[in-house]
Formats: C-alpha cells, sequence, structure tokens
C-alpha cells in the first residue's frame, strides 16, 4: 500500500516537472517568436538575451547573429548616404567661392569698369580662375568614377622605369620654375609590370604635384627600386611635411593641410592616388615628419 | 530620424523639492547627447527616470516610440545603463564579474564579455580583483557592463567622473568608436562643457531641474565661433575685390548675399569702405565672437564650470 503511494506521488512530481519544463520551454519560444516578428517589421537594433547556460543559448545566439548581419548591411549603405551628404554640402563651398570670384571678375570687365593692362590683367586672372575650376570639376569626376566602381583599367604589359622617367620629364620645366632640386634614381634595366599606363601616370602625376606645389619644399627625390616580386617607387621631399594629427586624413577626398582656402589644386589629388593605387592593386605607403617632408611609397607586382 | 527615446514634460517632485521641472527631450538614434548641467541640476533624476528607476510625477516617457510599461521589465532590454559609481564584487576579476551579470541579465552572443572587455580595452585573462582597480578601469568595467546584452541606447551618468586626464580621452575614444563603429546612441550627462563639446552631436542644458535649451551642436556651433558676417547687395564683385586686395583672405560664400570672414581681426572698417566705394551696398555687418563656454555661462547665468 505504501509503495503504491510512493509511486504515484513519484509520477506526479514528474508530471508536475514536465509540465513546469514545458511551460518554460514554451515561454522562449514564444519570447522568440515576438522577437522575431519586431526584427521582421524592421527593427534590427533588437536581440535576443538568454544567459549562456541556458539550452536555448546556441539558437538565440545564432538567430542574433544574422539579425546583426542585417543591421551591419543597413548601417553602411547609412553611413555611404551620410557621406555623399557631408561632401555635396563641402563640395558646394569649394565650388560655389571660386564661381563668385571669377563672376566678380568678369562683370567688372563686361561693365566696362577697367580697360587697357588692368582690363588684360583681368581676363588672365578670369582665365586662370577657369582652368582651376575645370581641373576641380574634373578630378571630383574621375574620383567619383572611380568610387563608384566605373572606371575601366586597361591593363598593358610594360616597362615601369621608362614609365617612371616618362612621368617625371614632364615636370623638369616646373621644378625648374619653381627652384626645386631633384634626383632621379631609375634602374636603365627592363623592369616589366602590369601597368594602366594612364592611371600610373595620374599617380605619379598627383603625388609629384603634391610635393613640388603643397609641400614647399627645395628639394624632390624619386627613386625606383626594383625588388624580387615587387618594385618600390618612392617620391619623396624636404617640405612642410604632414602633421601627426591629420595623418590618417589625408587620403580623405575632402582634407587639405594648408587651412588657407587660396591654395592651388583641389583637396582631391591624395584621395584620387588612393583610389587608383588601390584599383591597381598598388600598395601605397606614406611616411612624414613635420618640418622635415614626406614621402610616399608605391609598390607594384612584377610581371612573372 | 527617429527618436528613440522621447521625454516629454517631466515633472519630479521629491516633496517640496521640485528636482524635474517640465522637461521635454528627444534623443535621436545614432547620436550622442550630451546633457550638460551643474551638480544638481536634475542630469542623474533624468536618466532615472528614463530608465524606469525612479516615477515620474507627471510627463510621458516613451522608449523606441512606446510608452513605458513599468511592469514589462524587457523594453529596458535594449538600454544599457551607467549610472554613479559602478558596483561590482571587490574580489572577483573582471571577467568573472561579467559572469555573474551575464548570467542574471542574459547575453546575445557566445563572446558577449570577451568583446565587451575589448572594446573599453580591459585585458581579458586578467585575474586582478576589481578592489585593486584604478578609477579609469573600474569606469571602464562599469561601460563593459552597459555593453554586455548588446543594447541599441547606453545611458551613461557622468563616464568621465573622477578620472586622470589620459582616461578621460580614452573613454571619450570609447564613446565616439561606439556610435561611430556600431551604430549605437548614447546618453552622457557631465558639468564639464570641454567634454561635451567634443562628444555631443546633440545637446541640452539643464538648469535647476529645467532644460534651458536643447539643440544640435552643429547649430550652437555655427552661431558661436569667430568670424564676421557681410550681407551685401553683389556677392560676386565683393569676392572679387577681397581677393585682390587682401591676401590669402579666409572667405567662404555662403549664399548669393552673405560672405563670412573668418578670424576676427580688424579690417572690418577697411572692408566695409573698400565695398562700399566700390558701389556694393553692405546692408549688415554681423560680428560672431562668442565661444561655446561664453555661451553656456550666458545661458546659465553663472560659471559652467
Amino acid at each position: 500500500m505504501f509503495y503504491r503511494k510512493l509511486l504515484l506521488l513519484i509520477l506526479l512530481i514528474i508530471i508536475v516537472y514536465l509540465i513546469y519544463k514545458r511551460y518554460m520551454e514554451k515561454k522562449k519560444l514564444t519570447w522568440l517568436k515576438n522577437l522575431l516578428r519586431e526584427v521582421e517589421s524592421g527593427d534590427y537594433g533588437k536581440r535576443g538575451v538568454i544567459p549562456p547556460n541556458d539550452e536555448y543559448s546556441e539558437i538565440y545566439y545564432l538567430i542574433n547573429e544574422i539579425i546583426r548581419k542585417n543591421q551591419n548591411d543597413i548601417i553602411q549603405i547609412n553611413r555611404l548616404n551620410q557621406q555623399n551628404k557631408r561632401m555635396l554640402t563641402s563640395l558646394s563651398h569649394d565650388i560655389k567661392t571660386p564661381v563668385a570670384s571669377l563672376l566678380g571678375y568678369l562683370e567688372t570687365i563686361d561693365k566696362g569698369l577697367v580697360d587697357g593692362v588692368e582690363k588684360e590683367e583681368y581676363l588672365k586672372i578670369a582665365l586662370n580662375k577657369t582652368y582651376k575650376l575645370k581641373e576641380y570639376i574634373n578630378d571630383l569626376f574621375q574620383l567619383l568614377q572611380l568610387e563608384s566602381g566605373e572606371y575601366m583599367l586597361e591593363n598593358h604589359p610594360c616597362n615601369i622605369c621608362e614609365e617612371t622617367r616618362k612621368a617625371f620629364i614632364s615636370w623638369v620645366p616646373i621644378l625648374e620654375e619653381h627652384n626645386i632640386k631633384y634626383n632621379v634614381s631609375i634602374p636603365e634595366n627592363r623592369v616589366v609590370t602590369i601597368l594602366d599606363v594612364k592611371a600610373y601616370e595620374r599617380i605619379l602625376d598627383n603625388l609629384i604635384k603634391n610635393a613640388t606645389i603643397h609641400s614647399k619644399c627645395e628639394e624632390i627625390t624619386i627613386t625606383l627600386i626594383e625588388k624580387e616580386e615587387i618594385v618600390q617607387v618612392k617620391i619623396s621631399d624636404n617640405g612642410i611635411g604632414i602633421p601627426e594629427d591629420s595623418k590618417d586624413m589625408i587620403m580623405d577626398r575632402l582634407y587639405k593641410v594648408d587651412e588657407s582656402r587660396n591654395t592651388k589644386g583641389s583637396g582631391l589629388g591624395l584621395a584620387i592616388v588612393k583610389e587608383l593605387s588601390d584599383k591597381c592593386n598598388m600598395l601605397l605607403e606614406y611616411n612624414s615628419e613635420e618640418g622635415k617632408g614626406s614621402s610616399f611609397i608605391l609598390g607594384v607586382k612584377k610581371a612573372l | 530620424m527617429e527618436n528613440i527615446i522621447k521625454v516629454k514634460g517631466l515633472t519630479k517632485k521629491y516633496n517640496n523639492f521640485l528636482a524635474l521641472d517640465n522637461v521635454s527631450l528627444e534623443i535621436k538614434k545614432g547620436r550622442i547627447y550630451g546633457i550638460l548641467g551643474r551638480n544638481g541640476a536634475g542630469k542623474t533624476t533624468i536618466m532615472k527616470s528614463i530608465l524606469g528607476l525612479t516615477f515620474p510625477t507627471s510627463g510621458e516617457i516613451y522608449i523606441k516610440g512606446a510608452p513605458i510599461d513599468y511592469k514589462d521589465k524587457k523594453q529596458f532590454f535594449t538600454i544599457g545603463s551607467m549610472i554613479e559609481t559602478p558596483a561590482f564584487y571587490s574580489n572577483l576579476s573582471a571577467r568573472e564579474n561579467l559572469e555573474l551579470f551575464a548570467l542574471i541579465r542574459g547575453i546575445t552572443q557566445k563572446n558577449a564579455i570577451e568583446k565587451a572587455l575589448d572594446i573599453v580595452g580591459l585585458e581579458i585573462n586578467s585575474n586582478k580583483p576589481f578592489a585593486s582597480f584604478s578609477m579609469g578601469m573600474k569606469q571602464r568595467l562599469g561601460i563593459a557592463n552597459a555593453l554586455l546584452h548588446e543594447p541599441e541606447v547606453l545611458i551613461l551618468d557622468e563616464p568621465t567622473n573622477g578620472l586622470d586626464p589620459m582616461g578621460i580621452v580614452e573613454v571619450r575614444n570609447i564613446l565616439i568608436d561606439l556610435c561611430r563603429d556600431f551604430s549605437k546612441t548614447i546618453l552622457i550627462s557631465s558639468h564639464i562643457l570641454s567634454e561635451i563639446e567634443k562628444v555631443a552631436d546633440d545637446i541640452a542644458f539643464i538648469e535647476k531641474g529645467r532644460v534651458v535649451e536643447e539643440s544640435s551642436m552643429e547649430s550652437i556651433r555655427s552661431r558661436c565661433g569667430k568670424y564676421t558676417s557681410y550681407v551685401v547687395s553683389d556677392v560676386y564683385n565683393s569676392a572679387r575685390l577681397l581677393e585682390e586686395n587682401y591676401e590669402n583672405l579666409n572667405y567662404i560664400v555662403i549664399d548669393n548675399k552673405e560672405i563670412r570672414v573668418f578670424e576676427l581681426n580688424d579690417k572690418t572698417n577697411s572692408i566695409n569702405r573698400l565695398l562700399i566705394n566700390n558701389g556694393i551696398d553692405v546692408f549688415q555687418i554681423t560680428t560672431q565672437n562668442e565661444s561655446l563656454e561664453e555661451y553656456f555661462k550666458k545661458l546659465t547665468g553663472g560659471d559652467g564650470k
């Protein structure tokens, strides 16, 4: 008799326990269902929170991972949109201001307020301003093209030494005009790499222009060193260098170290160098010491 | 941009003391919101009200668009907080403390503890007991604990309190990274203007339980700063004249009426004369010379520190 009662009691306890377990499980599943419903209606910030020792924790964690990935994608898109908005605002100043002064000069000429030598001067100034503006707009367009992935590379095997020499020679007259000394150290032998010649020339042009016009230096050095698998092209100057806190930002398309708004050249040169070198699979490094100078190093893979 | 937390007409009375008087705030998603006010102005009371730790005398608080339901703990899961001094078990290490909280509160991923400690820069495998932590490490563990369950919103009460200059910079960088890289919304309070100024996107000035001003940092900054603004009849010619007569003048054209010359200088008179002598009408010259500190002093009628 006693044993039967004991058996019944044990059975009862087991049943109550099973009912309790089922109740807790249902609760967690309902919770999960509500979470998924909220995520489905667009709230990707939601997560399922659960203690690590719970048997459902693995499932919750996996679901959280999926939600997180979705959220990250959306964040990325929003960030790009924000970036573009900021760019439009600050670029509009970069275009409005030169256009305003350009119109100032032209209107003065048009109204006949100047003549003779002064008129000639004004025309020259207006012409130069227009060239600069054109250059800026071209740079901007190329940068946008690069960033949107629309730029098509035309790669050919070529002698990088020859191409580097060619790019540099066109700068010699300008360097001499600015009284900048130059040292060139490029090997005479053939070193073959796969290049998009136009892109490579553009990169070198921008780097040399940076050194010539922005760094206020007295000497520019170009060296080309052939290593086992890559070719290192280094352009260095002994100019004002890049301040420590600007170092990360100089490749950012809106940044100019020289804060005065009257510098020549767009702030886009280095941003274009970065995009192009990325696109061409070249490594880009730079070192700089404020007051001592900067050097930019391109790493180009050799053709096998 | 949606409001992730909205406070409307919040009033809190302790017996006869009016701690909060009709406070209304809107905290926008993905931005850092700073509440600036003197000690005792009501900053902590606002945060406690949002967290459901104290009940309003009147007014409404909305979390993600829904009014607070004090019986439903789940709506607070999306918020992580550190109010006043963070409290942990003195004999346990950082990791052990967080493991306890993980069991109590729950976590959202397997390596939640490692990730949280990594974000705040505390060593994962250290056995150092909490009792021997520096002030900076204690604050950082507090932030890590607030992050443990991957909340969307962080509410931190004076997170740089008691920190040395290095510690202040570290915490500031953690907050900026959390907002920029993880898209978190952060509500912080402080009585130090320079701290809020460096970090906040939006700011509310609280004085004696009242919101004296609520605004974005951007709009306050554009109202402060040092420049002279000229509203003229002919922007193009003004621009040309400025360039011709002044070398390297730092100016921008705002629209077809206004030119702003940065950095105050004694050139205002001569610029004005130059423009007028060339047939340009100058309708308005405004000089903006207020630093953020001066602005704050003016708002609160006294020393902001």
